[in-house]
């Protein structure tokens, strides 16, 4: 049975409605990302999952009760928030302490739970300073902390990490991710960064303009994205996207200035069409003139272990991922094979085209 | 040459600052040399306008312990008075900015709200005064505490909101979402996360709200008789017709300024934030 469950969840400020009917349902102990632009709503129905946002119309309901009218504090969940929201006038202890003198908790449990949340984030050292005299990744442990002190039923983190530098925030991934599983709590984590939602979530949600997209694994959403948004968001260095369109013939294709995709057979609705495919899913050809693709080479990145080359087309430009070192020349001639069953088309409406 | 040329603008702007900050020292401090000089003086000595003179204690005797003297009950009529409002003003206005700041006003009724309470304060006191007399009379607590209290806490209540809007602006949302989510209620989220927070705040604005209303003379001189009369009233009662007796008036003046010294030296560091919350982040 799922364990938090969304159903025709709606939120209207006056007239606008900025939340259209969201359903989905998260097991207990997952992992969730609701990933998404800002403004799609994600810590809006993250806020109304805590109990901090009314629900205009629909039904949260979590372990099984529906917490609608419900408050945040009978939901039994915990948040942790992008400021991290400390209580600035009390020490590390009685942060962490806080929700359990809330709850009436014996200052000897008090006590127990503070040592066994100090242990698993390293914060004994700090446990009489206040949060000013704290560096940014150490408060953030200090807002887990307290989050994680009263066992929630369900964790809520709305960007926790992006206050925190570039390397702090990958390791930080990984304590988070490490913690909830050690705990087995379900956790719902908004966020905007695609590579926080790929490297940490067992499913991910992708919410667009108060809508859900898609909700699925992240190689799920990757490797069968079933829109253009999804195929665009996801996936660093994102996914190639060339307009064209699909023509009837003896044999279908994609044409666009420069490419030239035969399909596999079967019945492709004839016209405008967008070709979405991954950097690593065109290799150079290497014979001439007997690629799928035909442009010059443009700028080319080598992080080590792989290169990514900018081949200017007549009508875009393409970024193809190698793992092999190339010796190529700015402006040279290249041709590039496109495996077409790693290729997705997309319709004038975003819409993912299959064959019929 | 460049760097010595330089140096001595600087000297000549120091000299042009510093000439100011003289001036507003000797403006602001003279008035009270003068006053405190004065209440060890002997009336004829003041009028005789003697510099020198031979100090003398007979000006706080008489206004302390003279049989005709009721200054000690006018002080503390003022204590009764001024502390009380002060709660009252202090509670509401954290209350009512609480609900103005934190809610969700639209902000043209904040600030239709702000320009009244800016508006209120433009209005002379004696204004309202001879209305608030009339009002005590016919609900029938003219000379009791209570007419004094209210009117001091009508006249001040605007104020002290605006001293507090700072205040309650630099408290994060988060926070409040933070205490909501870990259990607290309504009265724990203001007892123990809004209250403290505030805490520099609402100091600043009690200390500030207490000289108010401890230094307020029309509107008390028209709400109180002899019994009820707070310390200004008592001051300017030594302006008889007959005679001006300076000399206790300024031993009163000094007593009077004792308690508002006193919370000011505890309370200065506050006053200052209090009065620059929110001008630099």
């Amino acid at each position: 049975m799922s364990f938090v469950e969304l159903n025709e969840v709606r939120k209207s400020y006056g007239d606008v409605e900025v939340l259209h009917g969201l359903n989905a349902s998260i097991e207990e102990g997952e992992f969730l990302a609701i990933l998404g632009e800002s403004g799609c709503g994600k810590s809006t129905l993250l806020r109304m999952i805590a109990g901090l946002e009314e629900i205009s119309d629909g039904e949260v309901s979590i372990g099984g009760r529906v917490v609608n009218n419900l408050s945040p504090r009978e939901r039994n969940i915990a948040m942790v928030f992008q400021s991290y929201a400390l209580y600035p006038h009390m020490s590390v202890r009685e942060n962490i302490c806080f929700p359990l003198q809330l709850a009436g908790v014996s200052e000897s449990e008090q006590k127990t739970q503070l040592m066994r949340a100090a242990d698993m984030l390293n914060l004994g050292d700090y446990l009489n300073r206040k949060p000013r005299d704290l560096s940014g990744g150490q408060r953030q442990r200090v807002a887990m902390g307290r989050a994680i002190v009263r066992n929630p039923k369900v964790f809520l983190f709305d960007e926790p990490l992006s206050n925190l530098d570039a390397k702090l925030r990958v390791q930080m991934r990984t304590d988070i991710r490490t913690l909830q599983q050690e705990l087995g709590t379900t956790a719902i984590y908004v966020t905007h960064d695609q590579v926080e939602a790929m490297t940490m979530a067992d499913r991910i949600m992708l919410m667009n303009a108060g809508r859900i997209e898609q909700i699925g694994a992240p190689l799920d959403l990757y490797d069968h994205p079933g829109s253009k948004f999804v195929a665009g968001f996801v996936g660093s260095p994102p996914i190639n996207l060339i307009e064209g369109e699909i023509n009837s013939g003896p044999v279908s294709a994609f044409i666009s200035d420069g490419i030239f995709v035969e399909l596999p057979e079967g019945h492709w609705p004839v016209g405008q069409a967008t070709l979405g495919i991954r950097p690593e899913d065109m290799s150079i050809a290497k014979s001439r003139g007997g690629g799928n693709a035909l442009g010059t080479v443009g700028n080319i990145e080598c992080t080590g272990d792989r290169s990514i080359i900018e081949v200017k087309l007549a009508g875009g430009r393409l970024n193809v991922s190698s793992l092999e070192r190339w010796n190529l020349m700015f402006g040279s001639e290249i041709d590039l094979d496109i495996d077409v069953c790693k290729c997705h088309f997309f319709g004038r409406d975003g819409a993912l085209i299959m064959s019929e | 040459m460049t760097t010595s040329g330089k140096s001595r603008l600087y000297r000549r702007a120091d000299v042009f600052l510093h000439g100011f900050l003289i001036a507003a020292i000797f403006i602001t401090l003279a008035p009270f040399v003068y006053i405190a000089l004065s209440s060890f003086k002997t009336q004829i000595s003041l009028l005789m306008g003697q510099v020198t003179f031979t100090p003398t204690l007979l000006n706080y005797d008489e206004v302390l312990f003279d049989r005709t003297s009721d200054y000690l009950r006018n002080f503390t009529n003022s204590v009764i008075v001024t502390t009380i409002s002060t709660l009252f003003v202090v509670t509401i206005s954290f209350f009512a900015g609480y609900s103005l700041f934190r809610m969700r006003w639209p902000s043209y009724v904040v600030n239709t709200f702000l320009i009244w309470s800016m508006a209120f304060n433009l209005i002379p006191s004696v204004t309202l005064a001879s209305a608030w007399y009339d009002l005590a009379r016919t609900v029938g607590i003219s000379n009791d505490y209570l007419a004094l209290v209210l009117a001091h806490t009508t006249l001040h209540l605007p104020i002290a909101l605006w001293l507090l809007a700072s205040f309650f602006r630099e408290i994060p949302r988060e926070l409040e979402d933070a205490a909501y989510v870990d259990g607290a209620g309504f009265i724990t989220l203001v007892r123990r996360v809004v209250a403290p927070l505030m805490a520099p705040g609402l100091v600043a604005t009690a200390i500030l709200i207490y000289v108010f209303s401890w230094n307020e003379f029309p509107v008390a001189l028209a709400l109180t008789n002899n019994e009820t009369g707070t310390v200004p009233v008592a001051i300017a009662k030594y302006a008889q017709e007959e005679e001006i007796k300076y000399t206790q008036m300024a031993a009163a003046s000094v007593l009077s300024a004792i308690p508002a010294l006193i919370a000011l030296l505890f309370g200065q560091r506050f006053i200052v934030r209090g009065l620059t919350a929110g001008a630099v982040k």
